[in-house]
């Protein structure tokens, strides 16, 4: 359930809410009618920056367009309520609240329909990066406000005008915008506290990692772009509902930078950062622009540059901190989980049968020639060594295995429930099926504790809950030991970046094992590990191999590490196989002792 | 004219993996200086000059304060860029409002070519550009200036290992990069209207033209040519604004099937 | 060129790849560290020259404490480093990475022509993209490079991987005719034992980021000993 712990923290924050919340009920009571009405429209873009910081601050998508899902929710709105006369200009204003609701969520519709598209158009390649998206959303943007003018059903120049709800009043309107920021501000706070929130970060954080746990990240983003789309467009509906205008500027650059600006400065990914800064800003913005107008743009565009260069978490972040060390200090025990041992998992079937078949597979990186006919097998819940000089092709041979994108020549075959064949397989697809990889260096989820990266390490790419948080994680009983062992379970509530490096390289481990994969891929495991970190390390594997079936293939240079745990040994040079057989028999080869002193053998 | 424009990008993001946004508000410093200086009596072509100063000036002040801080953080270097574009639009509000301003070309002589009378300011605009793009290409390629930048570009580490200051080379590339936009900002000035916004909606266009002609020169070159012919034919049967948009759109797509730039042709 | 280092620390992240590493390589001296993969050998490399921030230590050359001096300035000192991943600029010409390995010292262009000598297989293709050469060519490209700017200390990572042993036996006589002729110093890495023996006055072996033992390959059981840390344990 969506549990509300109420500690030192929680009931301080509570206390706060209700406080600006009473405040803002009191608005009309208190304050002069055109403070209601400023109000009124702050709370409106208010809104509007939450659903930009959910698409941007949390799942890190730079949406620099996200001005035409509002305008396109606004301009619903008034086409339906409007006719156009044959001048362009409005003629006539018709409908009942009933059309408002209507057009609303026609808007949103529509809005989510579109972003959907450009998501997908944006997303679904192999080359995609951060800046494809920011920079066709723009151009979105900019053309969007060009066409404005073109037709004649938006009104051109001129825009629509005149179709605000006249059966609400001043006061009715402002308490219905609080409504509407309350609404998509609680909306937006249960599905980042969640455990679907934690994907959106890890998405974040680093959408490769995310992908080689199996998560469907590609349509994920497009999902959460026409998601913020949708809630933008209900802010525009509204606007138009209230103020009963939509003209081009709505749909422009301008405007789309300016709810960047909000979400910048107030704080992004804080939810509540953006909301202030939208509020603050425009009021500001309002009061300043009878006297000083632009001089107070100037300031906002510094203060922009400002924050982006040297605050890069926005304004809230530390003001928040300060507040906190101010008023109460003491620990947060807001992000407190704990682990618990899941049951134990099924005896595996076919201990020794063939898992995964290699043939005469040849790689080439360009001009270089990486891989020249790997031939080999892996056997169910063995422990495999892939041990060999640098430059062999360990790595690129382990990468390969992991992705069935990449241009290979040769085959690869699995006999895993999910998929035989491994051309073609996407990263996240193979992950889904049982194969995990785990990267050579830690690759993390900074803003994610040890006990939320294990969480989704646990999903194993199916979808977490949307609204539920789960604070008892169930994950296989050798984690668990594995944490002990290692001692990451005196740091679950620790954020991966915070951690040093011995436990980064556990939590990688961690996190794969944790995902239950039936072929598990290493790659150098014990890298920059202490001796004693290398024994529990070695435990572990021993353990998941013998004891649980679990079939490992792993990537090593420490050949003591090796001599110990391996069931075989595959020794790699100069991207062929060389040797392949028992720990014993490779130790005795003289071809394998003559290729680490370095003279070359023949092929 | 797309290309002057995308030349002073191109420098700065080709070289040096920036993603400048700031290029349109170094064109606008460019023009209103040069316009400035052209209302104190001063002649056509030192304007030009001084507004490529004030330019140079602008950028070696963005590149220590702001550039300098966020080279490993490229999506904030698009961010802080455009943000400095938005200042530079409301300083230039503040010193001179809104209104549009008229920048006269230095001389209104008809020259006649194929049968029309084809204003001479802009053949001279068109062999200025010529000329810089080749002695552009002829620094980058010949010269030990070009060579350093080029390899500061491909791998910096490996540069400061062969004892380049790869500090001081983007930076010079940067102010630079500043410079030619704030001179095609002057120089452009007689014939495109000149407001506060005067090269913002330029910047898509031209970023995409960078992004499509990858990172090299003739790439750029061919790129903004594409585009520029897309954007003329287009206008010839649609609407200049419905152009835009479908140049745009040209542009997008293209940039989906040749990620790596026209020049690569293997996506 | 005289380099003296001194308990220098160094890794990735929060972790230690190396830690208290000294040794000192004198003028004309050809001074070789080996040890398996993953042991440190080229954290430390980079560390000595500034690529990686150094968590402790001293580094001095000719007596000088260059600690604090960013690495264009300590490599201008006439220092050569031809590292063991992404040496070359793979889409500059032959030509043109030679021509980049002058910044860092003397700009004579006889010296480069000179340079070439030993390297014929460079002379044909001075206009061919580095990235195109096969990965014996590329390492000779690599070593005369280094070679160009008359450094007074090499810097040598893995510079024989992959090469076959007759291009390995002229690579070493390169570097003993540099050594004899002009007094170069040499801080070579490279797992190739062989390779290192005939070549080298000191050798020490790396461990997991500590230096193990320290032998001259001419004092007697050197190598077996050697022999035996690399292969065994």
């Amino acid at each position: 359930m969506i549990a509300w712990r109420l500690d030192r923290h929680g009931v301080v924050r509570a206390a706060l809410l209700l406080a600006a919340g009473v405040a803002a009920m009191l608005g009309p009571v208190l304050g002069d009618p055109y403070t209601v009405y400023l109000l009124t429209q702050a709370f409106i873009y208010a809104a509007l920056a939450v659903s930009l910081d959910l698409v941007w601050g949390h799942a890190g998508i730079l949406d620099l367009g996200h001005a035409v899902w509002f305008g396109a929710g606004a301009l619903a709105v008034g086409v339906m309520t409007t006719t156009v006369g044959r001048d362009g200009m409005v003629v006539a204003v018709h409908g009942g609240p009933g059309t408002y609701v209507a057009a609303i969520l026609l808007g949103m519709a529509a809005s989510a329909a579109a972003a959907a598209v450009v998501g997908a158009y944006c997303f679904s390649w192999r080359g995609s990066t951060r800046f494809y998206v920011a920079i066709v959303t723009l151009a979105v943007s900019v053309v969007c406000e060009a066409l404005y003018l073109e037709q004649r059903w938006t009104g051109g120049d001129n825009g629509l005008f005149g179709f605000q709800l006249r059966q609400l009043d001043r006061t009715a309107w402002y308490y219905s915008c609080l409504a509407l920021l309350g609404a998509t501000l609680g909306l937006g706070v249960v599905l980042t506290r969640s455990d679907f929130g934690l994907l959106m970060r890890a998405i974040r954080d680093n959408e490769a990692r995310a992908r080689h746990l199996g998560f469907r990240v590609d349509p994920l983003k497009v999902a959460i772009l026409a998601g913020g789309a949708a809630l933008a467009a209900l802010a525009g509906g509204v606007y138009g509902a209230a103020v009963g205008l939509v003209s081009s500027p709505l749909f422009g650059f301008l405007f789309s930078t300016q709810i960047v600006v909000w979400v910048a400065i107030g704080g992004r990914g804080t939810l509540l950062g953006p909301v202030l800064g939208a509020i603050a800003l425009e009021l500001a913005s309002s009061s300043l622009d009878r006297s000083f107008p632009d001089q107070w743009q100037l300031l906002v565009g510094l203060a922009f540059v400002a924050v982006v260069v040297f605050i890069p978490d926005g304004l809230l972040p530390p003001l928040g901190r300060l507040l906190e060390r101010l008023a109460l200090g003491g620990r947060d025990h807001g992000r407190e989980r704990r682990l618990v041992p899941g049951r134990a998992a099924e005896e595996i079937q076919g201990r020794g049968s063939v898992v995964a078949a290699l043939s005469e597979v040849t790689f080439a990186y360009g001009a270089l020639q990486v891989l020249r006919g790997v031939s080999m097998e892996v056997r169910r819940s063995e422990l495999l060594c892939l041990i060999g000089p640098n430059g062999a092709g360990k790595s690129t041979l382990m990468t390969l295995v992991g992705d069935g994108t990449m241009r290979y020549g040769g085959t690869i075959r699995f006999d895993l429930e999910g998929v035989r064949d491994h051309r073609g397989c996407a990263v996240d697809r193979l992950a889904r099926q049982g194969v995990i990889r785990k990267f050579q260096t830690p690759s993390l989820f900074e803003s994610l504790t040890v006990a939320e990266t294990l969480l989704l390490a646990r999903h194993r790419g199916r979808l977490p809950s949307p609204w539920r948080r789960t604070r008892a994680i169930e994950v296989p009983a050798a984690v668990v030991e594995l944490c002990r062992l290692t001692g990451l379970d005196r740091h679950l509530n620790v954020r991966a970046s915070a951690l040093p490096h011995g436990l980064q390289q556990a939590l990688e481990l961690a996190a794969t094992v944790a995902a239950w994969p039936d072929l598990l891929l290493l790659d150098e495991p014990t890298a920059g590990l202490t001796a004693q970190e290398r024994r529990v390390v070695g435990d572990v594997l021993r353990r998941l191999s013998r004891h649980q079936g679990r079939t490992i293939v792993l990537i090593e240079h420490d050949l003591d590490f090796v001599d110990e745990l391996a069931d075989r040994v595959v020794v790699l040079q100069d991207g062929a196989v060389l040797a392949d057989g028992s720990a014993e028999e490779i130790k005795r080869s003289e071809r394998v002792r003559q290729s680490y002193l370095g003279v070359s053998t023949p092929p | 004219m797309l290309v002057l424009v995308v030349l002073g990008l191109g420098i700065v993001l080709g070289l040096m993996d920036v993603i400048n946004l700031a290029q349109s508000g170094f064109m606008a410093v460019g023009v209103y200086a040069a316009l400035t200086a052209v209302r104190h009596g001063v002649e056509f072509w030192v304007a030009v000059l001084i507004g490529t100063a004030a330019s140079a000036l602008l950028g070696a002040i963005a590149e220590l304060v702001v550039i300098r801080r966020l080279y490993a953080r490229p999506l904030d270097t698009l961010l802080a860029t455009w943000g400095i574009s938005l200042v530079v639009v409301d300083g230039i509000i503040i010193v001179f409002g809104h209104g549009p301003q008229a920048f006269n070309e230095p001389f209104v002589v008809g020259v006649p070519l194929l049968g029309v009378l084809y204003p001479a300011y802009r053949l001279v605009l068109v062999a200025a550009a010529v000329l810089a793009i080749a002695t552009l290409a002829a620094i980058v390629r010949f010269t030990p200036w070009g060579l350093v930048a080029r390899m500061v570009m491909a791998n910096a580490p490996l540069s400061r290992s062969l004892g380049i200051n790869v500090v001081r080379v983007r930076q010079v590339t940067f102010v630079i990069g500043s410079a030619l936009a704030g001179f095609a900002g002057a120089v452009l000035g007689p014939i495109q209207g000149i407001d506060p916004y005067y090269a913002t909606s330029l910047v898509a266009p031209a970023f995409l033209a960078v992004l499509l002609g990858g990172r090299s020169l003739p790439g750029l070159v061919l790129a903004s040519i594409v585009l520029a012919v897309a954007t003329t034919v287009f206008s010839r049967y649609f609407n200049p604004v419905y152009a835009t948009a479908v140049t745009v759109g040209v542009a997008v797509v293209l940039l989906r099937l040749f990620p790596q730039g026209l020049t690569r042709w293997r996506a | 060129m005289r380099l003296e280092v001194s308990d220098l620390s160094a890794g990735y992240g929060t972790s230690l790849v190396v830690s208290e590493l000294g040794l000192t390589v004198e003028p004309g001296e050809v001074v070789a560290v080996i040890g398996r993969n993953g042991m440190g050998k080229t954290t430390f490399l980079r560390a000595l020259l500034g690529l990686l921030p150094r968590r402790t230590g001293r580094v001095l050359i000719d007596g000088h404490d260059v600690s604090a001096e960013p690495t264009h300035r300590l490599v201008r000192r006439g220092i050569a480093y031809a590292p063991q991943e992404a040496g070359l600029f793979g889409a500059l010409t032959v030509e043109e990475n030679l021509r980049g390995g002058l910044l860092a010292g003397p700009r004579e262009a006889a010296a480069w022509h000179e340079v070439l000598e030993p390297f014929p297989q460079l002379k044909g293709r001075l206009r061919q993209p580095a990235g195109t050469l096969s990965g014996g060519e590329q390492r000779m490209l690599l070593l005369a490079r280094a070679l160009v700017a008359r450094p007074r200390l090499l810097v040598l990572d893995e510079v024989c991987d992959g090469l076959h042993p007759p291009v390995v036996a002229k690579v070493v006589e390169i570097l003993r005719e540099q050594r004899e002729r002009r007094g170069v110093s040499v801080l070579i890495v490279e797992p190739n034992l062989q390779a290192v023996l005939g070549l080298a006055d000191r050798v020490l072996l790396m461990k997991r980021g500590r230096f193990l033992l320290e032998r001259s390959p001419s004092a007697p059981g050197a190598r077996e000993d050697l022999e035996h840390e690399l292969v065994f344990t």
